[in-house]
């Protein structure tokens, strides 16, 4: 039984496999790369996808945590003792 | 049993906004990007409006002053109100009246470009453009309808800081990221 499904699933694989394109594209525009400048452009604006959130997020943190470190610093004495 | 008490580093309003503007910031990047990449790979000759029309720099860079100047009120606005709220009333109303202005006259060149055959429905740069713009325009609509509500609520005093807040740096976030689509898609 446990033979039969495995034989199944392995068959519905490869048969999906392939189909499968040789290249996949991951967005509409990517069908337009094959130009020297296309290519350019692709791969920076790649980097400027991939680098935004981590700065914005980077960002957003940094600046969290200086809040935090103002906010503690303005606590009276004995209230931050008990915090730290 | 041990009782934390939770304060408030950053208003609530401020986090949630700041959160808001960070996804809206990458929707921009996104549209910037596939405008980059299309635009690269066209030909020049490809890359034009229909009938040989021209994007109007010179009226929207008039339009980018009148956007720049309001967000400026903006923050003049969050000043007055931090020394006396009932001050930043007159601020924020020119901020917005400025900021309708930029609205309208984007909207201006729009039918004027709409009449010479360009549409969302033009090859290449006729749609980026209508999307991009668009986009843009209705973030600053969306923007001018909560700073129009600030001004109300200031008018009756009812406006609390963190809603002050909060549309300040949507209206911000709607003034820096116009430069970056005028460069990118006017030029």
């Amino acid at each position: 039984m446990c033979g039969s499904i495995s034989k199944r699933v392995v068959s519905t694989a490869a048969t999906i496999l392939a189909f499968t394109p040789a290249q996949a594209l991951a967005c509409p525009v990517c069908a337009l790369v094959g130009s020297g400048d296309n290519t350019w452009a692709y791969k920076a604006m790649s980097v400027m996808l991939i680098m935004l959130p981590l700065v914005m997020i980077g960002g957003a943190v940094f600046w969290l945590s200086r809040m935090a470190t103002l906010a503690d610093a303005e606590l009276p004495s004995p209230e931050r003792r008990k915090r730290t | 049993m041990t009782v934390l008490a939770r304060r408030e580093i950053v208003p609530s309003s401020l986090l949630g906004m700041l959160i808001f503007v960070g996804t809206e910031v990458m929707f921009f990047a996104g549209l910037v990007s596939a405008f980059t990449i299309s635009r690269a790979g066209a030909a020049r000759a490809d890359w034009v409006l229909p009938g040989g029309q021209l994007l109007p720099v010179a009226a929207t860079a008039v339009n980018t002053v009148a956007l720049a100047a309001s967000g400026a009120l903006v923050w003049h606005a969050g000043r007055q109100y931090r020394a006396r709220a009932s001050g930043a009333a007159q601020t924020l109303l020119a901020a917005t009246i400025l900021g309708a202005l930029f609205v309208v006259l984007q909207g201006r060149e729009w039918v004027g470009l709409f009449r010479h055959g360009v549409t969302l429905w033009s090859k290449g740069l006729g749609a980026f453009f209508y999307v991009i713009v668009g986009a843009h325009a209705v973030h600053a609509a969306a923007a001018l309808v909560a700073m129009s509500v600030a001004w109300w609520r200031l008018r009756a005093g009812r406006l609390s800081p963190g809603f002050l807040l909060g549309v300040q740096t949507f209206w911000y976030f709607v003034v820096l990221i116009w430069p970056v689509i005028y460069v990118r898609v006017y030029f």
